[in-house]
């Protein structure tokens, strides 16, 4: 071989090492991509992650509201017969059998009877009052938990609206005026807030005391019965999230695996390439081409 | 300026360059070169070597990670999922603790000629009937009879991965199924139409109570009033759902506690192969080393051989 010329091994040892060049700057340039590719990934399922946690959270105070709600009307509806009872069966005007045996009941030390009656008008009364207080509690509570965007999306439910139910019960009790035997709200609504009343009251007021507690517990059970659908709703969507979270977490399983190959790839490829000229050389010495 | 000073670096490299033919031609320094050359390309080698040792171990470990980040999210989900059982356990305790405490009053109450004036079935009983039979969460009762929600056998698919985890003669799979079949005896009371009863529920009329206070004489206790025994079947089911969400619990703490094992032999593996693979580089290292002499040595004295001949 004469000084100068390149043998065929100079050759293929040449063209491995370019190709080695570019395969080696082709992976890089993967990595680079997938690792964009992944950074928006990453930024998608910590979003989700997130939006899943507050999903959680809502619906689990949705449910803890529920519960209070459910309490609330289990424990009051049972309860919407005894006052109301119990002053019949204390009527001095109306005395059934058992009225004079339940009066006697009553008599204190002193021999007052009154005193207990007006305790249980006076506790009576207030149990309407702390019932209302009560379910504008859980109204407010609901009405925090709408605050979250998640509920502006649902199509089929307006919060404004519901919330509007419980903001005045007016339009209720005059769309209900046959269950009164009052039939103006305004002086009803001053008889039942109106402190010390109680003692004062006849048993015509009584009964529609009575009826608007149902009355009120009625409205309270009929609009919360609509938001069971919310919660399948909001179930749903959480569940759609959860898939799509996992879906995000394989895609990234995919793509880092990839990037790894690609920056493996990319070592070894500038290795080959170190090598294969390592080669060159050696073979150039070898055949005293320099 | 700049154009002086690229050409004076220009200069310089092909100097260096020029410095290094020159030096390649001398034929004492190219035994030297060819040293150097066979040490580059030795550890060339063992960079590749290392590299596809690396590239298998880490692909291997790469997939392990994964495995444990699934089962991570697999651990916290039935933890989860556990806390929500309990939560749904605890409330229904306390629900039926309040409404038993204050059964157990009205009864005791209503063992005496007035206080069976002052409360009645329909009163007491009734509402929690009409208010977990009809309302629109009741629907969801339904999973325990066979009905699909949502195109899902809940119950069907609970068993299976019941029994996929455990062995068929463990008796958590035969207990479960026991308290399924026994929940199933209830489903009578879910297929009555309670949703008849709101009238009565909510009734306004004045004229109901005052039959009750003045004419009707009904027992608190009647064991033949329809309304009491379907309030007796609706708590004994409650009883049997809170003793199925028991088991549910064990099931959930026993999958936790095995993905918890599934997580440490992970941990274990990945350990085990990042030190295998530093024991396989430093391995192959000594072996290429090895290889590396001999080859050195053959070939310097092939190269001495020459000179002498040609001496």
């Amino acid at each position: 071989m004469r000084r100068g010329k390149l043998n065929k091994i100079s050759y293929i040892a040449i063209i491995i090492s370019a190709f080695f060049t570019i395969l080696a700057y082709v992976s890089d340039q993967l990595v680079i991509n997938y690792e964009n590719k992944m950074r928006i990934l990453n930024l998608e399922y910590q979003n989700l992650s997130t939006e899943i946690k507050s999903l959680e959270k809502t619906i689990s105070t949705f449910d803890n509201v529920g519960f209070k709600k459910d309490a609330l009307l289990y424990s009051e509806i049972k309860q919407k017969n005894f006052f109301l009872k119990n002053l019949l069966l204390l009527d001095k005007e109306n005395k059934t059998v058992y009225t004079d045996e339940y009066l006697n009941m009553f008599v204190g030390e002193d021999g007052d009877q009154e005193w207990a009656i007006k305790n249980i008008k006076a506790r009576a009364i207030n149990s309407v009052r702390y019932m209302i207080w009560d379910i504008d509690e859980i109204v407010e509570d609901y009405r925090i938990v709408f605050n979250n965007p998640i509920f502006e999306e649902i199509i089929s439910f307006s919060k404004v609206n519901f919330l509007k139910k419980f903001y005045s019960y007016e339009k209720l009790y005059n769309y209900n005026l046959d269950k009164f035997i009052n039939k103006d709200f305004k002086n009803f609504e001053e008889i039942l807030f109106t402190k010390n009343i109680s003692s004062t009251l006849e048993l015509t007021d009584w009964f529609s005391i009575r009826n608007y507690k149902l009355l009120i517990l009625e409205n309270l059970y009929k609009e919360t019965e609509k938001l069971v659908s919310i919660n399948d709703h909001l179930s749903k969507l959480l569940e759609d999230k959860e898939t799509q979270l996992n879906v995000n977490f394989i895609k990234i399983k995919t793509k880092n695996k990839y990037k790894n190959y690609f920056i493996l790839t990319g070592i070894i490829s500038q290795i080959l390439t170190l090598f294969f000229l390592l080669l060159l050389f050696r073979n150039l010495i070898k055949q005293k081409v320099i | 300026m700049f154009k002086i000073i690229i050409r004076k670096e220009y200069t310089m490299r092909i100097f260096n360059i020029t410095l290094l033919l020159n030096s390649l031609k001398n034929n004492k320094n190219t035994q030297q070169f060819l040293l150097f050359i066979n040490i580059g390309i030795f550890l060339s080698i063992f960079a590749i070597s290392s590299a596809i040792i690396t590239f298998y171990t880490e692909t291997k470990i790469d997939s392990i990670e994964f495995d444990l980040i699934a089962e991570h999210n697999d651990k916290k989900y039935f933890e989860d999922t556990l806390d929500g059982f309990s939560k749904i356990r605890n409330t229904l305790y306390s629900m039926q603790k309040s409404e038993d405490d204050i059964i157990n009053l009205y009864q005791h109450s209503a063992s005496t000629k007035i206080g069976s004036k002052l409360l009645s079935i329909n009163d007491i009983y009734l509402p929690r009937l009409f208010f977990d039979l009809s309302s629109e969460d009741a629907k969801s009762f339904q999973m325990f009879f066979g009905e699909e929600i949502d195109g899902i056998d809940y119950i069907k698919s609970i068993m299976d991965q019941v029994n996929s985890f455990y062995n068929s003669d463990d008796w958590l799979p035969k207990s479960l199924d026991r308290k399924i079949k026994s929940i199933k005896e209830y489903a009578d009371i879910f297929n009555k139409d309670y949703s008849k009863y709101h009238d009565k529920v909510f009734s306004y009329n004045y004229s109901s109570i005052l039959n009750e206070v003045y004419y009707e004489d009904d027992q608190l206790v009647d064991k033949d009033n329809l309304i009491y025994i379907d309030y007796i079947k609706l708590r004994e089911f409650y009883e049997e759902v809170d003793e199925f969400f028991h088991l549910i619990q064990i099931y959930l703490t026993d999958y936790a506690q095995y993905s918890q094992s599934l997580i440490d032999v992970g941990n274990t593996e990945i350990i085990k192969l990042s030190k295998r693979e530093n024991n396989i580089i430093i391995i192959a290292f000594f072996l290429q080393l090895i290889i590396f002499c001999i080859i050195q040595y053959f070939e310097i004295n092939s190269i001495q051989g020459t000179r002498k001949k040609n001496a």
